[in-house]
């Protein structure tokens, strides 16, 4: 069929599909397939028979909240836009998957591009924005295509640009092309990058739903988010809270990778216990040594915390984070330090360069953990470690900088034998110290550092 | 940690006017508010006070004149936020917002300086030092006692230009040809050229350049216009090193200076206790003669303590500075010292450098101990008063030597040295005469905090060396038993050490007693002619600043600010592919000369003092005086070693891998150094904002990101319009107006038309237009413009 996912992509049964329900169903590259299927029904309804207000409320009643790591409630984000004056408004989608092991977004952005099409539609008539626009990264060759041909679509159905379905509001809909890099995945970054300038962190406050994109009032939903917001408007709030932990309503994609005989994408309801994620990935729990939750800025849980429930509140407790929603499975034979040190060099080298602590300070980190991988720490490498991780956190200018460290520092807290044993007596304890020689682990990474840097600026 | 010692941040008071003294407890606005702005009531230190609204907090903190550093603040643009140094910590607030992009707002408890945000602010100073790879005061500079402008004066020196260069040298040290002569050259031993092939001659260099202008029967150069006399008087006792240098600098500040000498002519030491071989005397008369050339009175044979006393001067004179070195020389503290045989090593420099015979050594069998300056000097002028055999010891090896460099020379003169031996008793015959010296073998131990390793003797390893002569040089101490007839409160005000040392106040060199100042050896013992000279000029600031009214306290509290200069140098080593040797002086023959006292070494010749000037890679700072980055290094007392092998990684955590880029030299207004960029941004943001032509962005990811222009062309071939808001912004020296240096120009007169319009564009007023309507020749006396010197003088911080 022409709608084939990329080959790294694998949709797992268990769990709850909501999202993932239709991928592998619906023709990617057409309007009518979808609307088969019932896509643009919750757009029409949204425009043709509830208010703006309603819209947002709706979206409140359901307690969604940012799927792209931060889970910030989304109506709130919306009301702050819809409030703040100005008549022009713009709303974003971000495809630009910050987080290299995440599959969810593109699995949408390639399965069923029209479901973040129509999300973000909803979004713009919720915030009273003029403007849409859909920022994918340019090496996802098949996902441009298809969000172009589905933004496309839509517009020459008049479900976008102007006056959508013959109501006097219009949205101009585009699909914007970048590069794909880590920092591009903070919003204030991205705008930055739409605007032509380099994708560099902006000082916050002011918030981009008051002050955004060409100092227009700025909504930045991540893919996932959208496709959440058209569901629930296809369904209903109650439907769509019915799942889910007290304070993270709804479902969550996420991907499990590594060390499990199935790894794939999920779909599972928030507040799911991390051993139900691994059973629906085949992951021989009596193996699993730890879980790295959340990609380069999340944190390591060891076997121990298998109880913990996959939810926003649970996994900071813990010290890791959603984030887009990557959890990455170790078992016996992967060493904590390594796996650390690959994840904290990620962070270093796709760093911006703006924030001073965080260009040199993220080397720095790295640096002092190839000494302990090579058994020839400086005396003080250690306190190096905790040290400068917590005053970068102090100093940090963006979210991805303050969280660079969590891989390093809660492996550093859960493993310290490991770390030990590599600095004092030059051995690994998992036996196996690259974390290239497992293919499997890191397949979803291959292709991440493709972006150039004439990409990048 | 050593910072709150310093500045008084320790409270959490950042003050902003850090160390000047001054009582803080009031925060005053330096300029009003605007009138119908809203005022709001915020606590800043602990100081309840009123802010205009709609401020941020940097800009309130700058407003009431409290310090918070900033890097990347550009105060014509938005807050940008890079740096993250200007970070404050706000009551009810986890992390520490940047005060930069922080609205103020009512009722904000805001403290500057607590000790989380200190330790932020110098970790991001210390990873910018540890990626930093260049210099503020060249190493060779910062070693010299009297911070000489090394790289200056070179650079004159390549042009043949010896009077400018020996114009730079006389601004800190006013003796170049005496010094060119007699320095133990510690900038040699921190010259970066080593890291290349050799390191530069730099005391054979200002050798070269000092003795061209003794050379012509002219006024020497002043390092700057003589100032008009003050009516001042100052009473200089001891024509030394520190003395002269003391005058020479106090004349040039306009006050009148009588110079008291023991013996019948000048010079201390330099005159008396160095040897005519090294020092010529004539020739270093025709150089200390410069300080009468100036207006400054000579009384010789006034020797304190027997034909005056502080006392008898007292009155008559604004200011006493006593600079009367070290005459007592240190006792061996071993039996049978005071046998016949054994003579004083400083009162037989006394003779043999008068020129006078002394018998006794003619035909002897002599014995020195020590390993300084005195001790080598003792050595070779025995060898030439015509000793049979001349043995020296040493209690350490050679690599601890002072006179380490003089050593094989001695050797060549037909000297003997032994190492690793210490004297334990004169060895005499039943007359009382010594026949010999026993010495002990000793073993090297622990590193003192010196570096030096500290001898340890070793039992039953004693020997004999025979001989008829000892000559003690263990070191001197000042001879100070001229106090003690002084009269009552001069008496009981000066103070002495416990190492037998007059007692001054570092920084500033006034005793316990009003008007009388102390500096050179007499203070801090024994020590080199350089840091005799440096310490002088010091003083002699010191006492203008007193003489013309102000309050010593004031520098001193800014001098201990500033003083602990930071090290944070080089990191990466020089790699450039320019060997090319150091040019040796010639000189005679060991056999020649050593039966004569006269000079042995030849100098150079001009060609080669040019060449080797030319070797020299001038590593230093345009920004020093200016840079914000070495203004917060002082500050926070971040620091790195300057020269490779010292580097500690205790001294900065964060050493690593770092980078050396290059230097862009193409544009003919803006110098782009790489290397000292810090990646602020401040440059990219200005131009492309302010200026709209964008020649900067950032390029490349991660660690490896710069700031600099798109693929590193130069700035010709972007848009620049050479408007130099780019260098005016850069708060380090990356980005510098460029040097503008005019070798020759030429002037047609005959087709001049007088229009002026040179006149007008002048940016330094070189060319004005004056009453006569014609062009007039004009000499090029007047004093450079001084950055080192300028950057000598305190800012005071914002």
């Amino acid at each position: 069929m022409a709608g084939a996912l990329s080959p790294q992509i694998r949709i797992l049964p268990g769990g709850e599909h909501r999202l993932l329900t239709e991928i592998g169903r619906v023709d990617p590259s057409s309007l009518a397939s979808y609307r088969e299927h019932g896509g643009y029904a919750a757009l029409e309804r949204a425009v043709t028979k509830l208010a703006p207000t309603e819209v947002i409320a709706e979206i409140e009643a359901a307690g969604l909240r940012g799927r792209g790591g931060s889970g910030f409630p989304t109506a709130t984000k919306w009301r702050v836009a819809r409030d703040a004056a100005g008549d022009r408004k713009i709303v974003i989608a971000n495809v630009m998957s910050a987080d290299p092991t995440d599959l969810g977004d593109r699995a949408l952005a390639e399965g069923n591009p029209h479901l973040i099409v129509e999300g973000l539609l909803i979004a713009a008539y919720a915030v009273g924005a003029s403007e849409a626009i859909i920022a994918v990264r340019r090496d996802w060759t098949d996902a441009i295509d298809r969000l172009q041909t589905a933004a496309r679509q839509a517009t020459e159905a008049h479900l976008a640009g102007y006056l959508v379905l013959g109501t006097d509001t219009s949205i101009a809909l585009n699909v914007w092309e970048g590069s794909g890099a880590y920092v591009a995945g903070e919003e204030t970054a991205l705008l930055n990058a739409l605007s032509g300038d380099r994708g560099m962190p902006a000082i916050r406050p002011p918030y981009p739903a008051a002050r955004g994109l060409h100092d227009a009032p700025t909504v930045v939903q991540n893919a996932e988010t959208l496709a959440h917001v058209a569901w629930i408007l296809a369904h209903s709030a109650e439907a769509f809270a019915s799942v889910g932990s007290e304070a993270s309503r709804g479902t969550k994609l996420v991907t499990m990778i590594g060390r499990v005989a199935q790894p794939g994408l999920i779909e599972v309801p928030l507040g799911t216990p991390l051993i139900d994620l691994l059973a629906m990935a085949d992951g021989g729990t009596g193996t699993t040594k730890a879980l790295f939750i959340g990609g380069p800025g999340g944190g390591a849980l060891d076997a121990g915390s298998l109880n913990t429930t996959y939810d926003y509140e649970s996994l900071e407790a813990a010290g890791a984070i959603v984030g887009s929603g990557s959890v990455l499975v170790t078992d016996s034979e992967t060493c904590m330090v390594d796996t650390a040190r690959f994840f904290l060099n990620y962070s270093a080298s796709e760093a911006c360069g703006k924030a001073i602590p965080c260009r040199i300070g993220t080397k720095r980190l790295v640096e002092a953990l190839d000494r302990i991988l090579a058994a020839t720490p400086r005396p003080n490498d250690f306190s190096l470690l905790r040290e400068l991780s917590a005053k970068m956190s102090d100093t940090a200018l963006c979210k991805l900088e303050r969280l660079a460290p969590g891989p390093m520092l809660t492996t550093l807290e859960r493993f310290p034998e490991e770390y030990r044993a590599h600095a004092e007596r030059g051995v690994c304890l998992a036996g196996a110290c690259r974390v290239s020689e497992m293919p499997p682990l890191l397949e979803p990474l291959s292709g991440i550092s493709s972006a150039t840097d004439a990409d990048h600026r | 940690m050593g910072f709150g010692t310093t500045n008084g941040h320790a409270d959490g008071n950042g003050n902003g006017t850090s160390g000047s003294g001054k009582d803080t407890a009031d925060y005053t606005p330096i300029w009003p508010m605007v009138p119908g702005t809203r005022e709001i009531g915020v606590t800043i230190n602990g100081r309840q006070l009123q802010v205009e609204e709609g401020q941020t907090i940097l800009q309130a903190c700058r407003v009431l004149g409290i310090d918070v550093p900033t890097l990347c603040y550009e105060p014509k643009l938005a807050p940008y936020g890079a740096c993250r140094i200007c970070a404050v910590e706000v009551e009810g607030r986890d992390d520490t917002p940047i005060s930069c992009g922080t609205q103020i707002e009512e009722g904000m408890v805001i403290t500057t300086h607590s000790d989380r945000v200190i330790e932020n602010r110098r970790m991001v100073l210390e990873l910018i030092f540890s990626d930093h790879d260049a210099y503020c005061l060249p190493p060779c500079q910062f070693k010299c006692p009297t911070r000489v402008d090394i790289p200056g004066y070179l650079k004159q020196n390549t042009l043949g230009n010896w009077e400018e260069a020996t114009r730079i040298l006389k601004r800190s040290l006013p003796f170049p040809a005496i010094l060119g002569r007699v320095c133990p050259a510690p900038c040699e031993t921190h010259c970066r050229r080593e890291e290349v092939d050799t390191a530069i001659a730099i005391r054979d260099s200002h050798r070269y350049c000092a003795d061209r202008v003794l050379e012509v029967d002219a006024p020497a150069p002043i390092p700057w216009p003589k100032e008009p006399p003050s009516g001042r008087r100052v009473a200089i006792i001891g024509s030394g090193p520190a003395g002269m240098t003391a005058a020479y600098y106090l004349q040039l500040r306009g006050h009148q200076c009588d110079v008291f000498e023991a013996d019948p002519e000048q010079g201390g030491m330099l005159r008396y206790g160095i040897p005519q071989y090294r020092l010529p005397k004539g020739w270093m008369d025709r150089e200390l003669n410069h300080v009468w050339e100036l207006g400054a009175t000579f009384k010789p044979n006034m020797r304190l303590g027997r034909d005056f006393h502080l006392g008898d001067i007292i009155d008559d004179y604004d200011a006493i500075y006593v600079g009367i070195g070290c005459y007592k020389s240190n006792e061996l503290g071993i039996p049978g010292e005071g046998a016949t045989g054994t003579i004083n090593a400083l009162e037989n420099l006394y003779n043999s450098t008068r020129g006078v015979p002394v018998p006794r050594l003619k035909g002897a069998k002599v014995v020195v101990i020590g390993g300084g300056f005195t001790a080598i000097d003792c050595t070779r002028t025995s060898v030439r008063q015509g000793a049979a055999e001349v043995t020296l010891v040493y209690r350490r090896d050679l690599k601890d030597m002072p006179a380490a460099d003089e050593v094989h020379e001695a050797i060549e003169e037909g000297a003997r040295v032994i190492f690793q031996a210490a004297p334990t008793r004169m060895v005499t015959d039943d007359a009382g005469v010594i026949t010999g010296v026993e010495f002990q073998r000793m073993k090297l131990g622990a590193p003192d905090e010196q570096g030096r390793r500290r001898p340890e003797p070793m039992p039953g390893t004693e020997f004999i060396v025979e001989c008829d002569t000892v000559l003690g040089a263990i070191g001197q101490g000042p001879e100070l038993s001229w106090i003690e007839s002084e009269p009552e409160e001069i008496r009981t005000g000066l103070e002495v050490d416990r190492r037998g040392n007059l007692v001054a106040e570092e920084h500033i060199f006034r005793t316990n007693v009003p008007k009388i100042f102390a500096s050179g050896d007499v203070r801090t013992g024994a020590a080199t002619v350089v840091e005799a000279i440096g310490e002088a000029r010091r003083a002699s600031y010191a006492m203008d600043y007193w003489l013309r009214g102000h309050d010593l306290d004031d520098p001193q509290v800014r001098r201990v600010v500033t003083e602990p200069q930071p090290n944070f140098l080089t990191i990466v080593p020089f790699t450039d592919d320019v060997k090319e040797p150091r040019a040796i002086m010639g000189k005679q023959e060991a056999d020649e000369r050593k039966g004569t006292f006269n000079e042995y070494e030849f100098g150079y010749t001009g060609d080669q003092a040019m060449a080797e000037a030319s070797r020299c890679l001038q590593c230093t700072c345009e920004a020093i005086g200016h840079c914000d980055l070495r203004e917060a290094a002082i500050e926070y007392e971040t620091t790195l070693n300057m020269a490779i092998d010292e580097r500690s990684i205790q001294d900065n955590p964060y050493v690593g891998a770092n980078h050396g880029y290059g230097r862009d030299e193409t544009h003919s207004f803006i110098l782009r150094d790489y290397s000292r960029c810090i990646d602020c941004g401040r440059c990219a943001q200005v131009c492309k904002e302010i200026v709209g032509a964008g020649c900067y962005d950032f390029i490349g990811k991660g660690f490896d990101s710069l700031v600099t222009t798109a693929d590193f062309v130069s700035l010709n071939e972007t848009p620049c319009v050479s408007c130099g808001r780019c260098a005016e912004t850069c708060p380090v020296g990356a980005l510098m107006p460029r040097p503008r240096i005019l070798e020759t120009y030429q002037l047609d007169v005959s087709r001049c038309i007088f229009c002026g319009i040179c006149a007008d564009a002048c940016p330094y007023d070189a060319l004005r237009c004056g009453p006569e309507f014609e062009f007039s020749e004009y000499q090029r006396d007047l004093p450079m413009l001084d950055i080192l010197e300028m950057s000598d003088r305190e800012r005071p911080t914002r």
